[in-house]
């Protein structure tokens, strides 16, 4: 009860109310604009905190990281472009169900999930914050790895009825995470001497370059401009047997947000993809994923939103950013004299109740701001095709130079287009690309540090139980696609 | 002897295999590498593509060519992507000479143009309004520095 009081009294008095209001706008904005991740659009505002009441400052930020999780879906859904890393498993079933002429109840799901979400995260945030906390301390190198690994098992099911070119397109994704500087030794690797690639290639480049300037291409190839269907202006929401069907991608995408949003490094994009999966795997109707299926939307969707309240667990309780959002919070809270940890609860309960109270607000405003400004955005992409594809062209563009101020990024995400075109026209998912690009660095950075803590036992990722564990659940999931393939295809030419 | 789709890939992911493999090897070794090696972790994911693309080619040499007429209806639909890629070529190109908001303009135009519409005042104008618009939500709201452009510099 006093912990209510405190938070009323701390949103209350003062600017909290109206910076939360901002920060989530600021943060549905800038997630939708693609290339800026919610970490930027919480770093565009660090600087202006400064000044701020530390209440209001932590809201707000807060705020915009809800807000940019939330708002990654929009595009994801309406022109296939993944405002943020962990928006990508949403452009799966979110984009089919746009072309199939429900956009509207696409973006009422996403909406729906995505606030159940968060306010399931932040739940597990204010009840089960010690307790969960201990998980994230628990995780080792070769549990890192072995997360990375569980990860890319995704692949076997994103493969889209070839395992073969499922593998060869997440292998391609892992070479190219591995461009740039070695992160052991630091040499730099397969740059050809340009520096712009010493840093590696962003993952969130290779995923607009693969799903938005590929589906570009793709439908200025088309020779005759096939009309879309009538699509529905209005923003829909599931119907009680829609959202009965929904409970279990959404329990489903809030188990595991909660888990990865608690381990540093897993974050919302791994959630989002391993709740697609699970969620494609106890659907009683597998077979829509990947052709518009609203669980598809709701399981990720539901999984990156709970981590914007999970990931706050090891920040809050051990002082661990696990994010580049919870690193820009920590920030936040440094300015302001205050340090993460155990003893921030007793040092300033304002701060930390006032931020749970404003959580609570910032998902709820979610809510009623995608209300808002979701029918001017289905009325947006109902304009005539090229207009479409050429503002989508110039958003891109413009999103991508905004990343690092850098042209060579254009070239790269242009690249990545003709990639993304090709693998269409052969037949090769890149989904599994996606992965491979992002899991990438997690695996191989973590697979040689576990390496060189045990002096080369290979042993080591089979004695930590955690890192065991992991492997298999991985293996299980590997050896469960693959048979669910194998079925399909016996199934198939009879059918 | 005609390939099918899934053979000629395979061989071009087999020759990628390699070829990336080449560059692996001719890694600079540091005096700080661990056991693994910065080539490491690149040589095995080298030798498993390689190994994937070899089983790509054989199933598709197995299973034969495709017909060839789906072939042939796409050689104009490349052309028509290969046109839209060049105009974003251009675009890299010219942004640092025209500025953001200009060149953003100019894109907006050409592409719609390239894409079926017709060129008229209303295209030019929404183009126009429309690069305000982005540079006012990058330049302005997000307070990220976009190029100017060169022309500026030469007004003086």
């Amino acid at each position: 009860m006093d912990a209510i009081i405190i938070a009323w009294n701390a949103l209350t008095q003062g600017w909290a109310i109206p910076a939360c209001v901002f920060g989530v706008v600021w943060g549905i904005f800038g997630g939708a604009m693609p290339g800026i991740s919610p970490s930027i659009a919480m770093a565009l505002l660090l600087p202006f905190t400064y000044g701020m009441d530390p209440v209001a400052a932590i809201v707000m930020l807060a705020a915009v990281y809800v807000g940019a999780e939330y708002g990654g879906s929009i595009p994801a859904i309406l022109i296939r472009t993944p405002g943020t890393n962990s928006a990508a498993a949403t452009t799966i079933d979110g984009y089919e169900m746009s072309r199939q002429g429900k956009a509207g109840l696409a973006l009422g799901i996403s909406l729906a999930c995505g606030t159940i979400g968060g306010l399931f995260g932040l739940a597990m945030l204010i009840l089960m914050t010690e307790p969960l906390a201990r998980v994230a301390l628990a995780f080792t190198p070769p549990a890192y790895f072995s997360l990375g690994v569980l990860g890319l098992s995704v692949i076997a099911g994103l493969s889209g009825g070839s395992l073969v070119k499922g593998l060869i397109a997440g292998i391609l994704g892992f070479m190219v995470a591995t461009v740039g500087t070695d992160p052991v030794s630091g040499v730099p690797r397969f740059i050809f001497g340009e520096a712009d690639l010493l840093g590696g290639i962003r993952p969130i480049l290779a995923m607009i370059g693969l799903f938005a300037v590929s589906e570009m291409l793709v439908q200025i190839s088309e020779p005759d401009w096939v009309k879309a269907k009538e699509r529905s202006l209005r923003l829909e929401f599931p119907d009680w047997t829609l959202w009965k069907r929904l409970i279990p991608s959404q329990l489903i995408g809030g188990t595991i947000g909660l888990f990865e949003g608690l381990t540093p490094g897993g974050g919302g994009t791994i959630a989002a993809f391993l709740s697609y999966n699970e969620a494609k795997r106890w659907s009683k109707h597998p077979e829509e994923f990947g052709k518009g299926s609203p669980e598809g939307v709701a399981a990720p969707e539901c999984a990156n939103n709970v981590v914007t309240g999970s990931a706050l667990i090891p920040l809050l309780s051990l002082g661990i950013p696990g994010s580049n959002s919870a690193a820009i919070l920590l920030g936040g809270l440094l300015i302001h004299g205050l340090a993460p940890g155990p003893m921030l609860f007793e040092r300033a309960p304002d701060v930390v109740y006032g931020l749970y109270g404003g959580l609570l607000v910032a998902n709820a405003l979610m809510f009623v701001i995608g209300l808002i400004i979701l029918p001017p955005c289905l009325w947006l992409v109902n304009r005539p095709k090229p207009y479409l594809i050429a503002f989508i062209l110039a958003l891109v563009f413009a999103g991508v130079f905004s990343v690092q101020q850098s042209i060579f990024d254009i070239g790269l995400v242009l690249g990545f287009g003709v990639a993304g075109y090709l693998m269409k026209r052969l037949d090769m998912p890149f989904l599994p690309m996606v992965l491979g690009v992002v899991l990438g660095p997690m695996v191989e950075s973590n697979y040689r540090r576990s390496l060189v803590l045990s002096d080369g036992d290979y042993f080591v990722f089979l004695q930590d139980p955690i890192s065991l564990g992991l492997l298999i659940a991985a293996a299980g999931l590997l050896a469960y696609s693959i048979r669910r393939e194998r079925r399909a295809g016996r199934t198939e030419p009879s059918a | 002897m005609h390939l099918g789709r899934d053979a000629v890939t395979g061989l071009g992911v087999l020759v990628f295999a390699v070829a990336y493999w080449l560059v692996a090897d001719r890694l600079q070794v540091s005096l700080l590498a661990d056991a693994v090696g910065a080539d490491g972790v690149p040589k095995v994911l080298a030798v498993a593509l390689a190994m994937l693309g070899a089983l790509l080619a054989f199933s598709g040499w197995r299973a034969g060519p495709e017909p060839a007429s789906a072939e042939s209806v796409q050689s104009g639909a490349h052309l028509r992507a290969a046109g839209l890629l060049a105009v974003g070529c251009a675009y890299v190109v010219l942004m640092p000479i025209f500025g953001f908001a200009l060149a953003t303009w100019i894109l907006i135009v050409v592409v719609a143009v390239y894409a079926g519409l017709a060129m008229s005042r209303n295209l030019v104008a929404i183009g126009a309004i429309a690069g305000g618009v982005f540079w006012f939500m990058f330049v302005k709201l997000l307070g990220i520095s976009m190029p100017t452009g060169m022309w500026l510099e030469l007004i003086g």
